[in-house]
């Protein structure tokens, strides 16, 4: 059996190696149009930050180790159509190739923002790892940055141009920084630590223009001009899904293309997984686009061995998300008060505020956690949490928490480990979910 | 861009921007965000009002009517609240109290 893979990130590289777990007499072929697989994108901002030290540190694993698994990856190579009838894809420079199975994880790409000059020199979007060595270089020459819209991996540059000693000036038109998935109280810390950073911030604010002669030397907003030698795209992510579309597969209303639990396409032999397709939402059921790399990697494994094979099926997303802000640790779960607002969706939320050690122990750290749950079921529907550390931990253990349909009650009375160097008497997570009882209450 | 993206790009973005300025003022963040442009006053005035309006039950219908991957087979969610620990008999009976 021969499976084509189109896509060399965590997706792509996750399909071929669980396919090949599933059949390893299986052809297995990799097509990417980049130098290089699997590394670490979300990685480039702490190398640009020199909080690691070399970009060599976020390759998965090398490319002979690629080959030796049996793996056999076209680097620079675009495919340039599928034919779903045929079993075909049809190749720059190869001509057509033929696939028993097909799996699509052509990944995503920075929402175009479409303005005047966006073809000056200067203009940078953190994703491929060769451009971002060049860009790394060229960090050292600037004195000021301006970062277009704030979404996360903006909000991780924002941090690493300030300890490159950058002044930066974030330009974007929500109200206050990830608007689209957290809530002003939650990233308050974060706001707060950008300012005493000396971060300007222009909230609901946009540019209109990137200006300069061959190269960018200021970006026009809503606002006024801003003197810049650097600007840093941080809009949304959109699917890849052209290839897809072209093939007459079927996208969904978020542009992503539409899979089921197998990350089956609509048409015969072709999956898809990663951020080029679209996963229901376990509580609304709405599809979402844009997940994490550890969602990727998951339905890129799912799409391969049922590609190859045998059956898996992957869930529908609760979304444990988590990240650094600055001085802080941002994260949440499924919905918080602005995303529920949106979709109409009732909620009753508590807010605690915690430490993360015991308060005499050396490096604890302050921790809040709001959880929102519904009212008639009591079942926890999402949590948003900011703290100096522990985050990670929390949304992963709240999103089975939304998954199993645990309730607040079951929350509120929860054991919780005490150890003073680890984790202190009071959980914040009980916390919040005793104050959402009294809310409940009121 | 077909229908359905259109309306999901729209309807997501000026939705959002609702909840925001709400929850902002909530929380004493001032929002901006006048409508600067006919489709601004369109998706703010006539589209989020009358998306508010609709029963909860209309409101998913028409969400789910929706094309996307939400239509095709998926596991389905646990039951909500779960069931208790077929272990755990709390005053004789199968079922945790629930408040």
């Amino acid at each position: 059996m021969k499976i084509v893979v189109i896509g060399g990130g965590a997706a792509g590289l996750g399909a071929a190696g669980a396919a090949l777990g599933v059949d390893p007499s299986a052809e297995m072929v990799v097509y990417t149009q980049f130098e290089d697989v699997a590394y670490s994108p979300c990685g480039i901002p702490f190398v640009h930050g020199k909080e690691i030290e070399s970009f060599d540190r976020l390759f998965l694993a090398t490319k002979q180790q690629y080959k030796d698994q049996g793996i056999d990856v076209h680097y620079e190579t675009t495919v340039e159509s599928i034919d779903t009838k045929r079993h075909v894809i049809k190749v720059q420079g190869e001509g057509e190739v033929r696939y028993d199975k097909l799996v699509l994880a052509t990944g995503w790409n920075y929402r175009d923002p479409n303005l005047p000059g966006g073809d000056l020199k200067g203009i940078y979007r953190v994703k491929n790892i060769q451009r971002a060595r060049e860009w790394d270089s060229f960090l050292d020459t600037v004195k000021s940055a301006v970062v277009v819209e704030c979404g996360l991996i903006a909000v991780e540059m924002v941090t690493a141009l300030v300890h490159r000693g950058i002044k930066v000036t974030v330009v974007d038109p929500g109200p206050w920084p990830m608007a689209e998935v957290v809530d002003p109280d939650i990233v308050d810390p974060v706001r707060a630590g950008w300012a005493e950073a000396g971060v300007t911030t222009l909230w609901g604010e946009q540019v209109t223009a990137f200006g300069g002669n061959g190269t960018l030397s200021y970006v026009e907003t809503t606002a006024g001009r801003i003197e810049a030698e650097l600007a840093i795209i941080g809009t949304r992510k959109v699917p890849n899904s052209d290839l897809a579309r072209a093939a007459g597969i079927a996208l969904g209303g978020t542009g992503g293309i539409v899979v089921d639990a197998r990350m089956q396409t609509s048409a015969p032999d072709v999956y898809a997984a990663g951020d080029c397709t679209e996963i229901p939402h376990g509580v609304s059921g709405v599809p979402l686009q844009g997940l994490s790399g550890s969602h990727a990697y998951a339905q890129g494994k799912t799409a391969g061995i049922n590609a190859a094979g045998a059956v898996r099926e992957y869930q529908p997303v609760y979304v444990p998300w988590a990240m650094l802000a600055g001085e802080w640790m941002i994260g949440g779960v499924s919905f918080g008060e602005t995303t529920a607002s949106a979709v109409g969706m009732n909620y009753v939320a508590g807010t605690a505020k915690g430490i993360t050690r015991a308060r005499y122990y050396p490096g604890v750290k302050p921790i809040t956690v709001k959880l929102l749950a519904d009212p008639d079921s009591r079942c926890l529907i999402g949590a948003q949490i900011v703290g100096g550390e522990g985050v990670k931990e929390r949304a992963d253990f709240l999103a089975v928490a939304v998954r199993a349909g645990i309730t607040i009650d079951d929350l509120a009375t929860m054991e919780n480990v005490y150890s003073p160097a680890i984790g202190a008497l009071n959980e914040p997570i009980q916390m919040a979910a005793l104050a959402v009882q009294q809310n409940f209450r009121r | 861009m077909s229908f359905t993206q259109w309306l999901r790009t729209n309807s997501q973005q000026y939705l959002l921007a609702d909840a925001q300025q709400r929850i902002g003022r909530k929380n004493g963040v001032t929002v901006y965000g006048k409508p600067r442009t006919l489709k601004d006053r369109f998706w703010r005035y006539i589209f989020v009002p009358t998306y508010k309006m609709l029963p909860n039950g209309l409101r998913e219908s028409l969400i789910h009517a929706m094309p996307g991957s939400h239509r095709r087979a998926w596991p389905k969610a646990s039951p909500r609240p779960r069931p208790p620990h077929p272990f755990v008999k709390i005053n004789g009976q199968g079922q945790a109290p629930r408040k």
